[in-house]
């Protein structure tokens, strides 16, 4: 009878699937291709601060729009002679800088707002949020042209608009975060203790919502980089010999029909930058938070 | 393990048209990859005749219920064989175009949760019809309306016009049960399997369900596969009795026999379980057990 | 559900007006607009002159009031750069943006229902790799980018479409697609990539619970329980996804329209802001940011449609 209990080809009952978390059994290959490309991003354009195959602003009248290897130019040259390559360093420079102020803008502006909107009484919650929305409605190239308009077209108010226009996104996942921690039993305890709110904000809010501000910065700059290459686009970012790849892009483009490469490298560039970011931030939601993850 | 032989069950008012049972089971394994969740599982459902399953949580009562109705979730694997009354090929084999011919038809099932057992956005009557229509072809739209609010009333809802009309949300617990009863009848099928229908349930609606769902199927002549864990429920309901234990059958027999003289210390274990419960039950005051 | 509905309509009309303000103070009352108009090196003479025209010296109320009353009977102003009124020239041009938005989303659905349905039904594994991987190309490919490459493709190396201009759909029908077909495919390809994402999960989530158990239990195959049950509570959530994402082509077609020399809001409002036209800028932002908050509206409204459980009170 005894033997009949534990049948021998009976193992343990599995777990239930909720309890085992799945980032802790399978390594972050989303973290780690965003991690590789962003961070060879920003090693092109630390290398470019110091060194550049040739300067920006040499037009090498020899090697007008020549193929890739002429002259000495790796990835050839642009309509006015000048060297791709470099130019495509120096680009990164552009987009990075523009993406850390206009992140920085947001995060410091959105992340006190969102806590605040977290913890704040519910009429007052929905009155923020209904703000939000509004602001939402402001997405980074719309406010990027106004600011053009009244401030003149530059980097700094490119990047200022897009920084205060990326405010309401951080403002909406800070303050979920915050409502979740708020729940939570050790803040309860702290609130019925008497702990008034800027501690508990302090101490329990904002170290558990870190990761959420982290993964907002990433995807935020994913949007920075796609508004910023969109205006020097237009030209309505840095001036036509300030290197970026949008602005190559539009440089290209009035030669697309003669080459073709003179689009197709700014381009990849691009793409390459915002799905690093994207998968970093993809990456990152991962580890912080299994239970968004897993689709 | 000697496939169960059916005894003689209660007198069954609709004589069905076969005397081959409504299911049997053999063999039946279920496992998740390499991890085995049920394990060499065989018992017959006669026709008309009412089986009980009971056992522990996650001994794998569900799962061989499904796999009875064709309805296994895609990651799970079974062997063994699974035959439906009045259906050609195993269930386990058969395509979902196949099994969708067999569901609705030959088995209908009643779920343990009643809240989310129904599509949210589409009204009662519609949800109802469409069991209807699958297996019945197409009649007139007002007549399927008709035939709907036919069934709500059998499954005892007094006023099937304005349920009819309503949103699964609109109705409380035993309404919604009483609905997904109705669907699982609506084709008056040689099987109902109930996966603990009563236990989502308040306790004063748990009787009139199970009352209803004891009138119905005697009613359409189906045969019943019950699982409860609520020994009570079983014994009011059921003739035979399975005891699942870790994935596989530990005892079996008439319920009477099982529930007085239980030969597995599981089956005990859960006897002495129920008895406290009822214990405890009896000693609330205003409590009919004795 | 009539006063979700009215109350909905009172949150638009209320954001409506506090985004016209905020443009307003944006383009009107920071920095010095006649000094905008004229450039650096007016006289402060011609710059008394211009503030006079504009009405710069009035109450910043009665400016904004002003402004705000024109707009109510469609007149936008006249602009003190090109000397036009605003608000015939966007009235013309937003009609130009519309089907160009319009196209996009209908190629976004066209593309994400079927492949997003598809890949929760198949192989769930590959299919969501494969879709992810696409998703995230979609996102990191801007509209205006993919624009260039497509032009790159089809009308340079092919030779099959125009790589640009906008020809009028009513005298020339056939020539309006042959124009459309490449900005459509730029702005509806890529985010029908990162649709079909969120209607894959949709319908996963859709396809996990019980009443989809008792459509199969009828006697359902997955695949019709999936499209007669599944798709319409699916699109609940993929709603939400698609009225951002009309914003997202409405911002996203500006600059498309740079790309293909399209005549609509958002070229002009490309020129107006190189030409430093604020009181251009200021009607057809406001425009802009009306459609937005416009199809959040329609999109919270269109839940009480599809959901009646939000149809109470
Ligand atoms: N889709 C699945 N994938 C993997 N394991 C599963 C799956 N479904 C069920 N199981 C496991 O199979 C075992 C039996 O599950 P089953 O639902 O049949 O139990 P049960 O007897 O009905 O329990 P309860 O009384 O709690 O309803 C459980 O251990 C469960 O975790
Ligand atoms: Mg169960």
């Amino acid at each position: 009878m005894t033997a009949f209990m534990t049948p021998p080809t009976m193992p343990p009952m599995p777990e239930p699937a909720l309890l085992t978390n799945p980032s802790a059994q399978r390594r972050n290959p989303l973290l780690l291709v965003g991690g590789v490309i962003v961070a060879l991003i920003v090693a092109t354009a630390l290398v470019s601060f110091f060194w550049t195959p040739f300067p920006t602003i040499l037009t090498d009248t020899d090697h007008l729009a020549s193929p890739p290897g002429a002259g000495g130019h790796l990835l050839g040259t642009d309509l006015y002679g000048r060297d791709i390559a470099s130019w495509l360093m120096v680009g990164a420079q552009t987009t990075l800088y523009v993406g850390i102020v206009a992140v920085g803008i947001a995060a410091v502006i959105g992340t006190p707002l969102g806590i605040l909107a977290g913890m704040v009484r519910p009429a007052w919650s929905e009155f923020l949020m209904r703000i939000t929305d509004i602001w939402l409605a402001f997405p980074a190239l719309l406010m990027a042209l106004i600011f053009a308009t009244v401030f003149g077209a530059s980097i700094t108010s490119a990047m200022t608009a897009i920084g205060i226009a990326s405010v309401p996104s951080f403002v909406r996942v800070v303050r979920s975060g915050t409502i979740v921690v708020m729940n939570a039993d050790y803040v309860l305890a702290a609130r019925v203790a008497g702990r008034r709110s800027p501690a508990i904000a302090l101490k329990h809010v904002l170290p558990n919502i870190a990761g959420l501000v982290i993964v907002q910065c990433s995807v935020s700059y994913a949007i920075a980089i796609l508004a910023e290459a969109a205006l020097s686009y237009l030209g309505l970012a840095g001036g036509p010999t300030t290197p970026s790849w949008g602005l190559m892009l539009f440089q290209g483009q009035a030669v697309i029909a003669g080459d073709p490469l003179l689009v197709i490298w700014p381009g990849v560039a691009i793409g390459l930058a915002v799905l690093g970011f994207n998968l970093f931030g993809d990456g990152l939601r991962d580890r912080y938070d299994p239970r968004l993850s897993g689709r | 393990m000697t496939p169960f032989a059916a005894p003689a069950g209660r007198p069954v008012p609709l004589a069905p048209e076969t005397s081959a049972p409504a299911v049997r089971v053999r063999d039946l394994s279920i496992s998740a990859g390499s991890i085995p969740l049920v394990h060499d599982v065989s018992f017959d459902v006669g026709a008309g005749q009412r089986v009980g399953i009971i056992g522990a949580s996650g001994s794998g009562k569900t799962l061989t219920c499904m796999a009875v109705a064709g309805l296994l979730p895609p990651e799970l694997a079974a062997t063994g064989s699974v035959r439906v009354d009045g259906f050609g090929p195993d269930v386990l084999t058969a395509s979902e175009r196949e099994l969708a011919t067999m569901r609705g038809r030959l088995t209908g099932v009643v779920f343990q949760e009643p809240m989310t057992a129904l599509n949210p956005t589409m009204r009662v009557d519609r949800q109802i019809m469409e069991a209807m229509r699958l297996h019945g072809g197409r009649a007139p739209r007002a007549l399927d309306r008709a035939a709907a609010e036919a069934i709500l009333r059998e499954v005892g809802i007094s006023d099937p016009r304005r349920i009819a009309r309503s949103f699964p949300h609109e109705l409380s617990g035993g309404q919604r049960q009483r609905v997904v009863i109705a669907i699982a009848l609506a084709n008056r099928p040689r099987l109902l399997i109930c996966d603990e229908p009563t236990t989502a349930l308040d306790v004063t609606v748990q009787a009139t369900v199970l009352q209803l769902i004891d009138a119905q199927t005697s009613a359409a002549g189906s045969a019943l596969l019950f699982i409860s864990h609520d020994l009570a429920v079983v014994a009011s309901v059921c003739d035979e009795l399975l005891v699942m234990w870790q994935g596989t059958i530990v005892e079996r027999g008439p319920v009477t026999t099982v529930l007085e003289n239980p030969t597995h210390p599981h089956t005990r274990q859960l006897l002495a379980d129920a008895d406290v419960s009822l214990r405890t039950e009896s000693a609330r005051p205003g409590s009919g057990v004795p | 559900m009539w006063w979700q509905i009215v109350r909905r309509l009172l949150i638009f009309l209320v954001s409506a007006l506090v985004a016209s303000i905020v443009v307003f103070v944006l383009l009107t009352v920071v920095g010095d607009p006649a000094r905008t108009a004229l450039g650096t090196n007016a006289t402060p003479q011609a710059l008394a002159e211009m503030r006079l025209r504009m009405g710069l010296d009035r109450p910043i109320t009665t400016q904004y009031l002003s402004w705000i009353g024109g707009m109510a009977h469609g007149d936008f102003g006249t602009s003190f750069v090109t000397q036009l009124p605003i608000g015939p020239q966007i009235g013309e041009r937003l009609l130009v943006t519309l089907w160009l938005v319009a196209g996009g989303m209908v190629v976004a659905l066209v593309v994400a229902l079927p492949l997003g349905t598809l890949a929760a039904l198949w192989h769930r594994r590959v299919a969501g790799w494969i879709l992810s991987g696409l998703s995230q190309l979609g996102i990191a490919v801007p509209a205006f980018l993919a624009g260039i490459l497509l032009i790159a493709a089809f009308a340079v190396e092919l030779g099959w479409l125009p790589s640009g201009s906008y020809v009028v759909p009513a005298t020339d029908p056939i020539g309006f697609l042959k124009h459309m077909v490449l900005p459509w495919a730029s702005l509806g390809l890529v985010q029908g990539a990162v649709l079909a994402r969120y209607v894959r999960s949709a319908v996963l989530d859709e396809m996990g619970q019980d009443y989809l158990r008792t459509a199969r239990a009828k006697g359902m195959t997955l695949w019709r329980a999936v499209i007669r049950h599944g798709l319409r509570n699916a699109s609940i959530p993929v709603l939400t996804v698609l009225g951002v994402q009309m914003i997202t082509v409405l911002i996203g077609a500006v600059v498309v329209e740079r790309v293909f020399v399209i005549p609509g809001i958002g070229s002009f409002l490309v020129d107006s802001v190189a030409r430093q036209d604020r009181l251009a800028v200021q009607g057809i932002v406001v425009t802009i940011v009306v459609i937005s908050l416009a199809v959040s509206f329609l999109v919270d409204t269109a839940y009480a449609l599809i959901d009646p459980r939000l149809r109470r009170r």
